[in-house]
């Protein structure tokens, strides 16, 4: 948070304006960085004056990581797999693996879930709301 | 000018797709409230892309009416696995549970479904009252006004920052920046735009999915190993409404009060349930037997967890400004349809804020009678494994995002708030001060800046209407609560409302 509020703060030199002052497109901007940096900056000296800033990897624990970071992983695959083989293919290839890695392990429900999804979209998307798929 | 409003909602809403709505709403509202971790926010962000080829109305009334039900339903699970649907259902847990251990579960399921079905329609007709008046006397607010108000808005970061105000802050600061991106409101330049989709800002519900409902995804697949405990006998739910008739004071005052406290933005189902539960068990005459199955728990919850729907639609409908997490996401649905809620909206799209009543007295008695004909079915909902809802969710997030935008920009989006928003619960910032962020960020600044112009630069402007100072002082005051209530280190606070 810290560095995204110094992208803000930062950022706001960057923005073209022919006003000045409070009223300029750039006040408000630097203003809630500012703020940001503030609270990102308190945060950070709460830490260390309680001594945890060593212990944070003790207070944040994730249970099964790899999983959890394994579905970040197939999330950020499903996009690219939708843009290259259309909505179809990609979610009948993404959905079986994704399940297995949320802890669903039944050959038979992944099957028939996935065939499930894809049928539902279809009707709903395609031909109730006229969504086009890519 | 309440009853042209109705005639003329009601001709608006002559047609079976209003119809379908409100049928569909309930029974999804039902399933999501069922499923621990989905919660009505999550529910209604996933919903929202199906709204797209609805009209205004037919979305709005099935978006609503999921509200509606989610809430109810999150007193299933409570009540019979101990396991809350929604944040709220925690305090229904507490006395539900109990009596199921005793053998009392279909008293506790028909009296909690009972309790929601009269809040509702008290909360209903007290929202009726308030919004038109609130709502007629906001018209002639400036932007001065308008400023006031949203900064008042802001303020409520404090009752949903959880246990700790900096992160809170951390979060609305977080989304204030996120809502500074796309085209100045004012000037029309581009600011922090380094990709042309981001030129209109960034995509509003792309980001409320991630936010809420993909960053559960992660959350499920970390928990997913936890299958829900297996239910050995169903229980028998009767319509007696007789079970009610010793409580009909708590019942009465509960749904009084869990409107109240919700009309205060921010302060939604959860907040409202603790309060009408201790309050109750102030002035009850038993006060030893809460917490072990007293009904009397059990009601006071329900009731004002369920009378905080309409209370939270108050403040949305009249002011434009979010009374809890889910009608921040309303207000989000409302503006993809072209529908700005404020004060101009009971002049401008008066058949919008007169469906949301019709719909919550309409849905009233179908999902009083789903409830009590349907247990069992709802029952075997909150059987399905969490690892099926994981993916089946994940997959809902994405394409619902992409439908979004019709563009895979818009899943890009939604991936980045997943990820940073699974992130941000590790580390125990909410993701709803961000919503409200989003939500109140254009409107302040836009607000801020013109009363500036106004006033050629001076902020003394702020100062001279008694109305913007009142409601200025307020939010100070709201600002500083929780600081003075930490400082001798009370209780511990209640979770933050996430609907």
């Amino acid at each position: 948070m810290l560095a995204i509020g110094l992208w803000f703060w930062f950022g706001a030199g960057w923005i073209q304006s022919q006003s000045r002052g409070l009223m300029s497109p750039i006040a408000f901007p630097r203003a809630i960085s500012a703020m940001l940096v503030l609270c990102a900056v308190l945060l950070i000296a709460r830490s260390l004056a309680r001594g945890r800033l060593a212990k944070a990897s003790a207070l944040v624990s994730v249970e099964r990581p790899w999983f959890v970071l394994a579905a970040m992983g197939m999330t950020i695959l499903y996009p690219l797999l939708m843009a290259s083989l259309g909505y179809y293919l990609a979610t009948a290839l993404w959905l079986p693996p994704f399940l297995w890695i949320a802890g669903y392990r039944r050959p038979v429900g992944i099957a028939l879930a996935t065939a499930g999804f894809l049928v539902f979209t279809r009707v709903i998307f395609q031909h109730v709301l006229g969504t086009p798929m890519p | 000018m309440i009853g042209q409003g109705f005639l003329f909602a009601l001709h608006h809403m002559e047609s079976w797709d209003v119809v379908a709505g409100l049928v569909g709403g309930t029974l999804a509202g039902y399933c999501i409230g069922s499923i621990p971790g989905l919660s009505s926010s999550i529910g209604i962000a996933l919903l929202i892309p199906f709204t797209y080829g609805m009209s205004p109305i037919t979305s709005i009334v099935l978006l609503v009416t999921l509200y509606m039900a989610t809430e109810y339903a999150g007193a299933i699970p409570a009540i019979l696995m101990n396991t809350p649907g929604v944040p709220a259902a925690a305090v229904t847990a507490l006395d539900g549970y109990q009596m199921r251990l005793k053998g009392e579960a279909g008293a506790a399921l028909t009296m909690s479904i009972l309790s929601a079905g009269f809040a509702s329609i008290t909360g209903t007709l007290l929202l009726i009252g308030s919004s038109t008046w609130i709502a007629s006397v906001a018209l002639a607010f400036g932007p001065v006004k308008y400023f006031a108000i949203a900064v008042l808005g802001l303020s409520m970061v404090s009752s949903l920052s959880g246990d700790s105000m900096l992160k809170g802050f951390i979060g609305l600061f977080f989304g204030l920046a996120v809502a500074l991106i796309g085209t100045d409101p004012m000037d029309g330049v581009p600011r922090y735009v380094f990709n042309d989709n981001l030129l209109s800002g960034v995509g509003f519900l792309p980001a409320l999915i991630g936010l809420f409902a993909l960053s559960s995804v992660f959350s499920l697949v970390e928990k997913s190993a936890d299958m829900p405990a297996p239910l050995k006998k169903l229980p028998s739910v009767s319509g007696q409404v007789g079970l009610m008739r010793p409580y009909l004071g708590p019942l009465a005052r509960s749904s009084v009060l869990g409107f109240l406290v919700s009309v205060i933005p921010g302060h939604g189902a959860t907040i409202s349930a603790f309060i009408s539960y201790g309050f109750q068990k102030r002035i009850s005459k038993r006060p030893e037997t809460f917490g072990h199955g007293n009904p009397e728990g059990l009601i006071a919850s329900e009731a004002a967890a369920n009378a905080s729907v309409p209370g939270a639609l108050a403040p949305m409908l009249s002011l434009g400004i979010p009374g809890s997490a889910s009608t921040a996401v309303l207000i989000g649905a409302l503006t993809l349809h072209g529908v700005q809620p404020g004060p101009l909206l009971f002049t401008r799209n008066p058949e919008i804020p007169y469906s949301i009543f019709i719909a919550l007295i309409v849905t009233m008695p179908l999902m009083v009678a789903l409830g009590l004909a349907g247990t069992r079915l709802w029952v075997r909902v909150t059987q399905v494994p969490r690892s099926m809802i994981a993916g089946l969710v994940g997959a809902m997030c994405l394409l619902g995002s992409y439908a979004s935008q019709n563009d895979l920009f818009a899943v890009w989006t939604t991936i980045f708030f997943g990820i940073l928003g699974y992130v941000l619960q590790k580390a125990k910032i909410h993701p709803a001060p961000i919503v409200l962020a989003l939500v109140l960020g254009n409107i302040t600044e836009s607000n801020f800046r013109r009363s500036l112009i106004t006033s050629r630069g001076h902020l003394s402007i702020f100062v001279t209407h008694p109305f913007a100072v009142a409601c200025l002082l307020v939010a100070l005051a709201v600002f500083l609560a929780p600081f003075v209530r930490r400082a001798p280190a009370a209780a511990p606070a209640p979770a933050p409302s996430t609907h």
